[in-house]
């Protein structure tokens, strides 16, 4: 399932993937898997988006 | 110990020495080799790939030594086995970004890749003509470097396909 509050917030903070990627420690092709829904990462890492992104966990990875 | 064995001694203590003088460089220079968490799980689902593909064909290939069929020699067989592994594994990995850690840039290894294999296959073509591609029992064909050169060709053929799927898969 896609993640688009993911590709949303990162535009709101005016990010590339790659910059993101970066400020996470991991590799632009995890971040583009993350918002396509291809891969579901672990806690850490999603902390490590919202504290970037400064988002709550809820914000962008919780499902309706 | 025969000059043949020698050769292969001698050839794997040159890579090891090489492999640990630039682990050095590399720690004392802080570069570290990361792979990120999807990195990792990607890497162990290539290693069991290639587990399964080299369990398959280490089967296949104990089969056909001694056998009527093609009896190939227990050497090619070996490294035959050993190859449908590596690229098993190489191709899994660099297909799902899997391959080069976080930081490298896999575009620089394109031409290095290229030029071993056109080294390695120019050997190996020329030690066919010579003898033959024979790989049975007791014969002198076929050629180790062959098999490399097929191996880094497949390599760069596979990074060249995905720098350009890359390219459509850009935000």
């Amino acid at each position: 399932m896609k993640n688009l509050k993911l590709k949303a917030a990162r535009a709101g903070k005016d990010l590339s993937q790659d910059d993101l990627a970066k400020r996470c420690n991991v590799s632009r092709q995890t971040i583009s898997a993350i918002e396509k829904g291809d891969y579901n990462p672990t806690i850490n890492l999603c902390i490590a988006i919202c504290k970037e992104l400064g988002t709550t966990l809820d914000e962008l990875f919780w499902v309706e | 110990m025969t000059e043949y064995s020698l050769g292969y001694v001698a050839g794997f203590l040159a890579t090891f020495i090489v492999v640990i003088i630039i682990t050095a460089w590399a720690r004392k220079n802080k570069q570290k080799c990361e792979y990120d968490e999807r990195q990792q799980l990607i890497r162990g689902k290539a290693y069991k790939y290639a587990f399964f593909g080299t369990f398959i064909s280490a089967f296949c290939f104990m089969a056909l030594i001694g056998s009527e069929i093609y009896p190939v020699s227990a050497v090619h067989a070996l490294f035959l086995t050993m190859m449908v592994g590596l690229v098993i594994y190489v191709v899994y990995s660099v297909w799902h970004d899997a391959y080069f850690t976080v930081n490298s840039n896999p575009s620089r290894y394109l031409i290095l890749i290229a030029v071993i294999g056109i080294m390695n296959l120019f050997s190996g073509i020329v030690e066919v003509r010579a003898n033959g591609f024979d790989i049975t029992e007791n014969s002198n064909g076929g050629s180790i470097n062959l098999y490399l050169g097929v191996v880094f060709s497949i390599l760069f053929v596979v990074l060249l396909l995905k720098k350009f799927v890359k390219k459509e898969d850009a935000e």
